[in-house]
C-alpha cells in the first residue's frame, strides 16, 4: 500500500525533461502552480491542461504510472469535493435532508477536482523526471543565496537526499518488524484507538532504534569517506545551464504569458 | 501436530499488470518432532514460504492444513496458529523493545491471553531453555552481546510454547562461536521439548550437522525434499542453484575421481575422518602384507 | 615504508550505566604492535568482541588510540593536519551494505568520496568509471542501490573507496551479512584489486574460508594479537584456533583429526588439492 505512492518517485526515461537542469524544473513547477491559481476559468485550466499534457508526452513517463499516484490522494479529493458540493451557498439543485447541493457548489467542486489533479500530476512530474539527488542539488544551488544569512543550505540538502535514500529501507524494515511482532501474537488491526496506539509501541521502539543505528553507521561511513561539509567539495554532476535550459525558461515565460492572456476570457 | 502444505503458490504484483511468482506449486508435510533444513539462495522464496506456515502471508492458491484444519477457513483462528507455529525472523534481536529482557519475553504469552503470572512463568522457562544466565534477566536487552540478544529473541517465541519452531537464518551475522551455540541450543530444544524445528539457512555445513531432512528451494519451486545424504549427492545441481554441498562432500567426490575409492555420501567432518582413517588403515595393512 | 604501523596501540572506553555513572573501563585493544607491508593481503581474525573492529577503526582515524601510536603511510593518525590524507590513504568498508551507501544512484555514490576530497568533475567521472569497472559493477552504474543484492552493494561500497585512490583498504566484516554467493563475489573482487591495483587489503572477518587466500593472518582475542603468520602457519595450530572458538576449513580439520589418530599427514593443509596429495602420499600412490 505504502509502495503505491508515486508522489516523490523517480521514473527513468531518456527524455529532454529528464535532462533539464533541476533549477529550471523547480522554477517551472512553481510557475505552473502559480498559473493554476491565476483564475478559475475554463480557458485557464484548459491552457494549463494542454501544457501539462505536452510535458507528459515529452517526459515519456507512462500515464498509467502517474495515475497510480493519484490513487493515494483519492480521499483528499473526495473530501474536498463533498465539502464544496454541500457547503457552497447558492441555488440548490438537489436537497438531501438539511444539506443541499448547489449549482455553484457543483461548479466549484468540478473546478476543485480539476485544479487538484492538475496540481498533483504537475508536481509529481517534477519528481518523476528528476532524481532525488539532482532535485536536492537544484535546491542547494538555487537557494545558495541563503547561505549568506547563515542558513545551512548544504546540510539541509544533504539531509534531504539521505532521507530519500533511507525511506524505502525504513518502510521495508517497518514491514519486517510488524510481521515479527505479529508472529509473537501482536495485533495491529483490532481494538479501540488507545489499544491500537499502545500496540504501536512494539513496532515504533525497534524502528527508532534501528533508525538511530543506521544513522550512526552512516555518519561513520561518511566520515570515513572524508565528508566534512560543503567546504572544498566538488561535484560529480555540477549544475550548469545549457542552451536547452535557457530555451525552457523561454517556454515558461511564453506559457505564463498565455495564461495571463487566457485569464481575460 | 501435523502441517500439510498442499500445492500453494504465491504471486505479487511488481508493476501494474506484471506479477511475479514468489512460490510456485509447493507441497510438503511436516510431522511431529522432525528437524528440517530449508535451503535456498537469497530470493529463492524460502523466507516467503515460511511466512505462509503461520499465516503471515496468504497463498494466492492452494491450501495449508494445521491438525487437519484448513487455515484459510473463515472460522480458523489465525492467532492461535501463530502460537502453535512459532516463527523467529532473521536478525530477531531487532524486534526487542521492552526495558528489560524478562518483560520482552513476556510479550508473546501476554498476547496469547495468559495471566501476568503464567506469562512470567513461561518467560522464565523460555529464558532457561536458551541458557541465558539468570543475572541478565532484568537487564536491558540492548546491553547484551549479539549472540545473547538473539537467544532472548528466540526465547520470546519459545515462551509461546509453539509445536513448530521455524528459524529464519538464526546464525546470520554471528561469529563461529555464537553460531555453534545457537545451533546447539536449537538441537537440544528439539530433544528436550520434542518440538518440530524448521531451520532456514544458506549454509550447507551448518545444516548437514544437525538436520534429518533437507528441503531445497529454487526460484520459488521446492526442488529437493529428502534426507541430507541424498540431497548432497546432487551437489552439481545444487551448484547451479547458487548453493554448494559441504566441503568434505566435494573432497570425497574428488578422491573418487582420482581413483581412490571412498563412499561419496559423506557430509560431515566426523564421517570424513572416519572414512579416511579406515582407508588409510586398509592401505597400511595391504602394503605391509605385500611386503 | 610500511603502509600501516602500530606501536603499542591500546584503546579503552568507559562503560556507563543508565545514569551515566562510570560502570567500568573496557580495554578493547591492548598493546597491539603490527606492521603491514604495502601491497599485501592481510586478514584479521577473531570472534565478536575480540577487538578486531576497534583495531580497524584506528586505521583511518575514526578512533584515536588511548595509548600508543598508529601510522598510516608514515602519517600519525592523531595529527589533525593529515586527517583527510589518512582517510584518503586507508579507505574503510563497513559491515552493513545498506548503511554506507549515501546516494540513490550507484555512480553518484561512488563519486561521493572524490567529491569530498575536491577532485575536479572530469576526473571524478574517470575515477568512478574505473572504480566501478574494477569491481565489475560498471553495468549497474545508473541503478538504484536498493535494487542490488548484498554482494553487489558491498562491491559498490568498495568502488566508492577505490574512487578515492587509496593505498590501503580496510574492510570491517564486509561479508558478515551476505549469503555464500555474495561473500564469494566480494572476496574475489578484493583479491583482484590486491593483485591488479596493488592495493593493500586488510580484511577483518570471522569466516575462515576467506582467510585461506591471504598473505598473512593476524588472530586477535581479548584485544590482543594472539597469532600472526601465513595462513598455513595459522592453520597448523588447529588446537589453539579451536580454543579461541574459531573455525578451520573442513579439509584442514579432517587432516588434523587424522594426524591425531596417528596418521602422518603434514600440518596446515589448506586446500582440497593439498589434502588429496597428502592422502596419496600416505597410501604410497605417488612419490
Amino acid at each position: 500500500m505504502i509502495r503505491d505512492i508515486t508522489l516523490g518517485q523517480y521514473y527513468q526515461t531518456n527524455s529532454v525533461l529528464h535532462r533539464l537542469d533541476p533549477r529550471v524544473k523547480l522554477v517551472g513547477t512553481m510557475v505552473y502552480i502559480v498559473s493554476l491559481f491565476m483564475g478559475t476559468t475554463i480557458p485557464v485550466y484548459l491552457g494549463a491542461a494542454i501544457f501539462l499534457g505536452i510535458l507528459i508526452a515529452i517526459s515519456k513517463v507512462p500515464v498509467k504510472f502517474m495515475m497510480r499516484g493519484l490513487k493515494s490522494i483519492l480521499y483528499i479529493l473526495i473530501f474536498s469535493v463533498v465539502f464544496h458540493l454541500f457547503l457552497t451557498p447558492g441555488t440548490p439543485v438537489i436537497t438531501i435532508g438539511k444539506f443541499a447541493i448547489t449549482q455553484e457548489g457543483a461548479q466549484l467542486a468540478a473546478f476543485m477536482i480539476v485544479r487538484l489533479m492538475l496540481l498533483i500530476i504537475g508536481s509529481s512530474l517534477l519528481t518523476l523526471t528528476t532524481t532525488p539527488n539532482s532535485l536536492t542539488d537544484g535546491l542547494e544551488k538555487g537557494l545558495h543565496v541563503l547561505t549568506y544569512v547563515k542558513v545551512p543550505v548544504h546540510s539541509i540538502a544533504m539531509m534531504m537526499s539521505i532521507a530519500l535514500r533511507f525511506i524505502p529501507i525504513l518502510i521495508e524494515e517497518t514491514d519486517k518488524i510488524m510481521k515479527a511482532q505479529m508472529a509473537r501474537g501482536a495485533d495491529f488491526d483490532h481494538g479501540n484507538l488507545i489499544k491500537r496506539a499502545k500496540a504501536m509501541v512494539p513496532l515504533l521502539v525497534p524502528l527508532f532504534i534501528s533508525a538511530f543505528r543506521r544513522a550512526n553507521d552512516l555518519a561513520m561511513a561518511m566520515e570515513a569517506r572524508c565528508y566534512h561539509g560543503a567546504k572544498g567539495r566538488t561535484r560529480m554532476k555540477p549544475l550548469r545551464y545549457k542552451k536547452k535550459d535557457f530555451l525552457a525558461y523561454l517556454v515558461l515565460i511564453a506559457y505564463f504569458a498565455c495564461i495571463l492572456f487566457l485569464r481575460r476570457f | 501436530m501435523s502441517l500439510i502444505v498442499d500445492n500453494i503458490s504465491y504471486s505479487y504484483e511488481i508493476e501494474s499488470g506484471i506479477s511475479k511468482n514468489a512460490i510456485s506449486n509447493v507441497s510438503f508435510t511436516v510431522e511431529q518432532g522432525e528437524f528440517i533444513g530449508l535451503i535456498g539462495h537469497t530470493g529463492s522464496g524460502k523466507s516467503t514460504l515460511i511466512q505462509h506456515l503461520n499465516g503471515l502471508i496468504r497463498a494466492t492458491s492452494g491450501s495449508i492444513y494445521y491438525e487437519g484444519q484448513d487455515i484459510y477457513d473463515e472460522k480458523f483462528d489465525m492467532k492461535k496458529l501463530r502460537s502453535h507455529v512459532g516463527l523467529v525472523f532473521q536478525y530477531p534481536e531487532h524486534q526487542l523493545f521492552e526495558t528489560d529482557i524478562f518483560k520482552d519475553v513476556c510479550f508473546g504469552p501476554l498476547n496469547q491471553g495468559l495471566s501476568q503470572k503464567d506469562a512470567e512463568y513461561r518467560a522464565f522457562e523460555a529464558l532457561r531453555q536458551v541458557h541465558l544466565p539468570e543475572n541478565l534477566y532484568y537487564q536491558s536487552p540492548f546491553d547484551l552481546s549479539g549472540g545473547q540478544k538473539r537467544r532472548v529473541a528466540i526465547a520470546g517465541v519459545l515462551a509461546m510454547k509453539p509445536d513448530v519452531l521455524i528459524l529464519d537464518e538464526p546464525t546470520a551475522g554471528l561469529d563461529p562461536k555464537g553460531r555453534d551455540e545457537i545451533l546447539d541450543h536449537i538441537a537440544s530444544l528439539r530433544e528436550e521439548l520434542g518440538i518440530t524445528i524448521i531451520l532456514v539457512s544458506h549454509s550447507m555445513e551448518d545444516v548437514a550437522e544437525y538436520v534429518s531432512r533437507i528441503m531445497v528451494m529454487n526460484h520459488g519451486h521446492l526442488v529437493y525434499d529428502d534426507e541430507p545424504k541424498k540431497v548432497f549427492a546432487a551437489y552439481q545441481e545444487l551448484e547451479t542453484m547458487g548453493l554448494a554441498a559441504p566441503q568434505v562432500t566435494y573432497l570425497m567426490h574428488e578422491l573418487n575421481a582420482q581413483g581412490i575409492s571412498v563412499p561419496s555420501d559423506v557430509t560431515t567432518v566426523k564421517e570424513a575422518t572416519k572414512v579416511l582413517a579406515d582407508l588409510l588403515t586398509q592401505s597400511e595393512k595391504s602394503s605391509t602384507s605385500k611386503r | 615504508m610500511k603502509i600501516i604501523k602500530t606501536d603499542n596501540l591500546s584503546f579503552d572506553y568507559i562503560r556507563r550505566d543508565e545514569e551515566g555513572n562510570v560502570d567500568g573501563i573496557v580495554n578493547a585493544v591492548r598493546d597491539v604492535s603490527v606492521e603491514v607491508e604495502p601491497g599485501s593481503f592481510v586478514a584479521v581474525l577473531g570472534h565478536n568482541g575480540s577487538g578486531k573492529s576497534t583495531f580497524a577503526k584506528h586505521l583511518n582515524s575514526l578512533l584515536l588510540p588511548t595509548e600508543g601510536t598508529v601510522w598510516v603511510d608514515g602519517m600519525d593518525t592523531t595529527d589533525d593536519e593529515h586527517l583527510w590524507d589518512v582517510r584518503k590513504t586507508a579507505g574503510m568498508v563497513f559491515q552493513n551494505p545498506d548503511n554506507q551507501i549515501i546516494a540513490t544512484v550507484v555512480e553518484e555514490d561512488v563519486g561521493f568520496g572524490p567529491e569530498n576530497i575536491g577532485v575536479p568533475t572530469k576526473e571524478i567521472w574517470e575515477r568512478v568509471e574505473k572504480a566501478l569497472k574494477s569491481v565489475g559493477m560498471y553495468e549497474f552504474r545508473s541503478a538504484s542501490p536498493n535494487k542490488l543484492s548484498g554482494g553487489q552493494k558491498q562491491r559498490v561500497a568498495i568502488a566508492g573507496i577505490m574512487a578515492m585512490k587509496p593505498k590501503c583498504i580496510v574492510l570491517d566484516e564486509p561479508t558478515a551479512m551476505l549469503d555464500p554467493n555474495g561473500r564469494k563475489e566480494v572476496i574475489s573482487a578484493l583479491h583482484e584489486l590486491n593483485e591488479q591495483e596493488d592495493v593493500t587489503v586488510i580484511l577483518i572477518t570471522h569466516y575462515m574460508d576467506e582467510v585461506v587466500g591471504a598473505d598473512r593472518v593476524i588472530v586477535m582475542d581479548g584485544g590482543s594479537v594472539v597469532m600472526d603468520g601465513t595462513p598455513r602457519e595459522i592453520f597448523s595450530r588447529v588446537e589453539e584456533l579451536k580454543e579461541l572458538r574459531l573455525d578451520v576449513p573442513q579439509v584442514t580439520e579432517v587432516a588434523w583429526n587424522l594426524r591425531n589418530l596417528g596418521y602422518d599427514l603434514p600440518l596446515g593443509i589448506l586446500t582440497q588439492e593439498e589434502f588429496i596429495a597428502a592422502i596419496k602420499e600416505q597410501m604410497g600412490l605417488c612419490h
